[in-house]
């Protein structure tokens, strides 16, 4: 019976892998941002934006007139 | 028992080995999800902008646009940023995609850039290439 079992083992064994990246894989066919990744990049065009309106802002301070 | 131990042991052993060797195959990187684009191209279009908004005054700066330019181009920019943070705004709330889109989709509906002639080429470049930013985002909230 050991002997067996040892037999079906290493014969599914190189199945294996291929299954779990095949598993995988339909996780990874439209990977989606973590929330916390979501969050940085909308932070980062919030502060973007900021800055483009500071640089409005000082523009109109010095060149009101454009 | 003792050989199934051992047996199981092995095969998760070579399992890891497996694992640890270096991929060699050349597997495309999987396309991001929709929502992922979205917020990416709102990056690029807030640094569009910004970079629009930099070339107009270093252009007026140097007599190249007229400060009436300038001025048009600043006022466009201003609610041209108040769009993109909408789209900012929406894509860090807790609504589903299905309505982020949908809401995004109806925030781009009219925008444009000014209309200008004799535009440096600078600027019509900076447009250009922020007119096909949206075009992109209206792409990717239309799937």
């Amino acid at each position: 019976m050991t002997p067996q079992i040892l037999q079906l083992i290493l014969t599914l064994e190189p199945l294996a892998l291929p299954l779990i990246k095949d598993i995988a894989s339909l996780f990874k066919a439209h990977p989606a941002l973590t929330p916390d990744m979501i969050v940085a990049l909308v932070t980062a065009i919030h502060q973007t934006d900021a800055a483009t309106l500071a640089t409005i802002a000082a523009d109109e301070a010095s060149h009101p007139n454009g | 028992m003792k050989t199934i131990s051992l047996a199981l042991l092995l095969s998760l052993s070579v399992a890891f080995v497996g694992c640890g060797n270096p991929t060699t195959a050349t597997t495309p990187a999987p396309p991001n999800s929709p929502q992922t684009q979205v917020i990416n191209i709102s990056k690029t279009l807030a640094d569009a902008i910004s970079g629009a908004v930099n070339a107009s005054i270093a252009l007026r700066d140097q007599g190249k646009i007229t400060p009436d330019t300038n001025l048009l181009i600043r006022n466009w920019a201003k609610s041209a940023i108040t769009l993109n943070e909408s789209i900012a705004t929406e894509l860090g709330s807790a609504d589903t995609w299905s309505v982020q889109k949908a809401k995004i989709y109806l925030t781009l509906t009219g925008f444009k850039t000014p209309t200008v002639s004799g535009l440096d080429p600078t600027i019509q470049a900076d447009f250009a290439a922020i007119m096909a930013i949206v075009q992109q985002i209206q792409t990717a909230v239309s799937q």
